[in-house]
């Protein structure tokens, strides 16, 4: 596929200061994120009227009717022009203030400008305790207002006290055992640890593409016509009851967008601005026909998208919801408009702008105590371009290019662009492209090497030309987009926990006697590494074993009381099977499991092997002291602690270090991939850690490895800090891990000091990843990439005055965030990452005190 | 600063022993000046608003034993020494401080203290929940400013 060269050109197209563009922009980095209640409200309301509460199970038509009638009441914001900026000293309260809306998208995913979503189903509940505080919080206030906090108290959270999914989950994991009333099952005691695995079904699901394609193509009248067709020659009540819920979701999609065209027709004649009568009539025209009908051009497409992605927000939580390879989905009505003479470039650009605003809309609900672990991430709603298509062929295209010009004039945090890059296929252009953008934003876009990920997703059973045609979910996940349900963030398992317990024969430290798991073989029995390295398996096997019956036993409840028809609507594989995702019907169906602290923990086996098991004699040095030496923090043990330092880790290019990364990585595969969900679909592994691993890395003691009480792990597949002095090593440990069995996404984090002339760091950018990405057969090359190119000194100066660097964008390991938002063990564990030097390799650590 | 302060202050900056008890004693103050037609403190108005339809049953239990039962029925809040088993959550502490920190801390100290295993919770948390809105809206009403 070609690219026009004036696209090319788009790259130094800037809009001006004081454009409906830019003025939007600057009011949405101006506004903090308001609670919505009329999800919630509404919603509750009726359940209420429908008696769903009461109900052993809520089928996915009373579910549908919930949605539509939602649909049809909620409130149609066409345009916005209120929100609250942050309060200052001596007045803390958030202010009011007002601006211009000229957005070409009308409706947005709360009644709110940035808004924040509440699902009372989930965990929406967990606010309720910090309503009153939410304006005044240091980190990421939200505003409230005084009625809406007394309607969530006591009209809508009251009614979700015994029906939450966690709760529901709760009481079924004991109703086998009766004696046992009250008590959690062994999975949700090991779960309330926090420290060793964690599930997000109690948040949410979402963590999928869904395929907009149909939509676009045929209109939703036509998928609805499709339904009533197939309920038709249905042969089950339970098929026809999925088609009528169909229907009914996408009828209440369908009178949203009405519902906007009507508003937008009233309020044009209030207007004093004829431009402004002219875009309401215009946006009043378009919504009465997309996305019912099918859209006929470029405008049309991205109006389809937006009002689908609000209905579907409504019903799934903004966590991970992704929107999948948007420049190949717009590809052919752009090229069309273009080629016809109806839009021109830079107004597709605006376009695209102004989308990405509206994307941004929402944030998720985060409560306080949650910031030490999730602080500062947003929706992170992935847009994948580039690569190739589903016959093999280079599928990077001018919308592709409009879509990174688009994210370097905007810099938002949400949407999280990640780039295909296919090894001899897509351009050398084109990496270079996104390597400038990279440079440009200072951390986006994440890059995906083709090769490596399709041959991942193909061990997996993806068939070839549902590999090729895969999509980032949530942080750096690839799935094969609309057909996947993945749910990729499932799990989440902190491999330095299963360290301590085979360390302490299934005990941790600040759990002090108790028997956590089971016995491995007390520290004194082991006589050789492989020993202790079983029972590290052993440990493993048990913790992947209960967190996967957890994740299972909470998707059931999921499966009986959370239907997703609007998701089911828009995806390939339900309308065929008659079945919901959310029971299986998805084309593909898969898990996904998350590792946290994947480098310290490989590096403490080495450390282990080495010095506790070293063959020689006089260099050995027993396990128990060892577990002496973690325990005291190595206060008095400093020539112990010294000789961790010294042994070769992952991340030295060194065969023998890597080897127990390698390890570590296989098998957590094998641990997981046999293992079935409950939507007959297997596990697969992925390693991006978020800001949990530092939020982990706080409350977690000291590590063979000699990272000493709460200092970081590293993210991702990253090398521990400090580890890899030249940037070559790092690429190739990276390189060496098995990419087949890392089929749920890695993110590397690689930083880079910025450079004066940027054309030679354009020059050395390029080359660097094509040798990352290089196959050395069998190993088909590194997987994925991702940079933070800033200096440490606009770091400092960032988290002394946050101020100042209100949108200052940062990679944390996965999705992109904004510095300021982020818990100061995270803007630590970033600061602290190893910065290279891009032309040399040459390296520099830096460590943060704490104090400071 | 006067004794309502000082009694206050005592209640919910969790430097004491008393920290349970005195806020225990204090909701139930709360509750019932709230339902007094000659309520003497209007910031207080509307308070018993939050238990007149909610029915809940907690345990509060020390690691080293010592246990205090809180039972919301029909509008009444009742405070007993001994323990109850059909609760709908129990929270088990180790020191009155952890219990603070888990309540009402607006740092990161609740999940500090989970991470530590200072504070085990078994049971339904959005009783939880609950229980935090109610403590933290008498804050705010009686102008504890520091939690509000």
């Amino acid at each position: 596929m070609g690219v026009s060269p004036r696209i090319l050109d788009l790259k130094k197209y800037d809009f001006p200061e004081g454009s409906p563009l830019m003025l939007l922009r600057e009011a949405y980095f101006r506004a903090i994120p308001e609670v919505c209640i009329e999800r919630p409200e509404l919603v509750t309301k009726f359940h209420v009227e429908s008696n769903l509460l009461n109900q052993e199970t809520i089928s996915i038509l009373d579910k549908a009717r919930v949605y539509r009638k939602v649909l049809e009441n909620r409130k149609s914001v066409v345009w916005h022009n209120q929100a609250y900026q942050r309060g200052t000293d001596p007045y803390p309260d958030p202010r009011p203030f007002f601006f211009d809306d000229w957005s070409p998208f009308a409706g947005s995913t709360t009644s709110k400008f940035k808004g924040v979503l509440l699902y009372p189903e989930l965990v929406g509940l967990m606010l309720w305790p910090e309503l009153h505080g939410l304006p005044k919080r240091a980190h990421n206030p939200y505003q409230i207002t005084t009625p809406d906090i007394e309607k969530l108290n006591f009209e809508i959270f009251p009614h979700w006290m015994n029906r939450s999914i966690l709760e529901i989950a709760r009481v079924r994991s004991y109703a086998q055992h009766p004696e046992a009333y009250h008590q959690s099952s062994e999975e949700l005691k090991l779960m309330q640890l926090l420290v060793l695995f964690l599930t997000s079904k109690p948040l949410c699901i979402s963590h999928t593409i869904p395929d907009f394609s149909r939509a676009i193509r045929f209109g939703l009248r036509g998928v609805i016509n499709e339904a009533e067709q197939n309920m038709a020659a249905a042969d089950t009540p339970a098929k026809r009851e999925f088609y009528a819920a169909i229907i009914e979701v996408l009828e209440g999609i369908v009178a949203y967008s009405r519902n906007l065209a009507i508003t937008a027709e009233l309020l044009a004649p209030m207007q004093t601005i004829s431009e402004k009568k002219r875009r309401l009539h215009e946006i009043a025209e378009r919504y009465r026909r997309v996305p019912e009908h099918p859209a006929t051009g470029f405008k049309d497409a991205l109006t389809t998208i937006w009002v689908c992605w609000t209905a579907l927000n409504l019903e799934n939580p903004n966590v991970g919801f992704s929107l999948g390879r948007l420049d190949q989905v717009l590809y052919p009505l752009y090229r069309q408009d273009v080629d016809g003479g109806h839009l021109h470039p830079t107004d597709a650009l605006e376009l695209l702008c102004f989308f990405w605003l509206k994307i941004g809309d929402h944030v998720p609900m985060m409560p306080e105590a949650a910031e030490q672990l999730f602080g500062g991430t947003g929706a992170n709603q992935a847009i994948t371009i580039g690569g190739i298509d589903s016959q093999g062929n280079d599928s990077v295209n001018d919308v592709t290019y409009l879509i990174l010009r688009a994210t370097e004039l905007m810099k938002l945090r949400d949407p999280n662009l990640n780039a295909r890059y296919f090894p001899g296929i897509n351009s050398e252009d084109y990496l270079r492209r996104l390597c400038e953008v990279n440079i440009n934003t200072g951390a986006t876009p994440a890059i995906h090497n083709d090769k490596a990920v399709i041959l991942a997703l193909q061990d997996k059973g993806d068939s070839l030309a549902h590999a090729r045609d895969y999509g980032i979910v949530g942080c750096v996940e690839p799935v094969s987009a609309g057909r996947t349900y993945a749910h990729c963030a499932a799990l989440l398992v902190n491999v330095a926990a299963v360290l301590e317990l085979a360390l302490f024969n299934g005990r941790m430290r600040h759990t002090g006697s108790r028997l956590l798991t089971i016995e491995t073989g007390h520290h004194g029995g082991f006589q050789t590494f492989e020993q202790f390295r079983d029972a590290y398996r052993t440990q493993l096997e048990w913790v992947a074993d209960r967190a996967v019956r957890l994740n299972n036993l909470l998707g059931e409840v999921h499966q009986d009381f959370y239907p997703t028809p609007i998701l089911s609507s828009l995806f390939e594989g339900p309308m065929d099977k008659g079945s919901d995702v959310i029971q299986g019907g998805a084309k593909i169906n898969s898990s996904g499991v998350s590792i946290i602290a994947l480098a310290d923990t490989a590096d403490s086996l080495n450390v282990i092997r080495e010095l506790c098991f070293n063959p020689a004699p006089d260099r050995r040095i027993p396990l128990s002291t060892m577990m002496e030496a973690i325990s005291a923090n190595f206060a008095g043990f400093d020539d112990l602690y010294a000789r961790t330092k010294k042994v070769p880790k992952y991340g030295n290019d060194n065969p023998g270090a890597n080897e127990n990364a390698q390890w570590l990585v296989t098998t957590l595969d094998a641990a997981f991939r046999g293992k079935n969900n409950y939507r007959g679909g297997k596990y697969r592994v992925g390693y991006w850690t978020m800001t949990i691993h530092a939020g982990l890395s706080a409350v977690t003691g000291a590590l063979p490895n000699g990272r000493k009480d709460g200092e970081n792990f590293a993210s991702g597949i990253t090398p521990v800090s400090g580890v890899a002095t030249h940037l070559t090593s790092a690429l190739n440990s990276a390189a060496m891990l098995p990419s087949r069995a890392l089929s749920s996404g890695v993110a590397l984090n690689i930083k880079f000091a910025p450079e004066q002339d940027e054309k030679a760091m354009l020059d050395h950018f390029t080359p660097l990843i094509k040798g990352y990405f290089a196959e050395d057969k069998p190993d088909p090359g590194g997987i994925e990439i991702q940079f933070n190119i800033m200096d440490h000194e606009t770091f400092l100066d960032a988290m002394a005055h946050p101020e100042n660097y209100p949108y200052l964008l940062v990679r944390v390991s996965g999705y992109t965030a904004y510095f300021r938002d982020l818990s100061p063990q995270m803007q630590k564990e970033i600061m602290e990452r190893t910065e290279y030097d891009l032309s040399s390799g040459a390296s520099h650590s830096y460590h943060i005190d704490p104090e400071s | 600063m006067n004794l309502r302060d000082d009694i206050l202050e005592r209640a919910f900056s969790g430097a004491t022993d008393e920290f349970l008890e005195l806020l225990l004693k204090i909701m139930g103050l709360g509750f019932a000046i709230s339902n007094n037609p000659l309520n003497p403190v209007p910031a207080l108005d509307g308070y018993q608003k939050h238990i007149e339809t909610f029915n809940g049953r907690y345990l509060f239990q020390a690691q080293e034993g010592v246990a205090t039962s809180v039972i919301f029925h029909r509008g009444e809040m009742n405070v007993l020494d001994d323990p109850i088993d059909d609760w709908d959550l129990k929270v088990t502490f180790k020191d009155n401080e952890a219990l603070w920190k888990f309540l009402l801390s607006v740092k990161h100290d609740a999940m500090d203290a989970i991470f530590k295993n200072d504070v085990d919770t078994e049971g339904n948390l959005n009783y939880l929940f609950k229980f935090g809105f109610m403590v933290r809206d008498l804050c705010q009403r009686l102008g504890v400013s520091s939690l509000a």
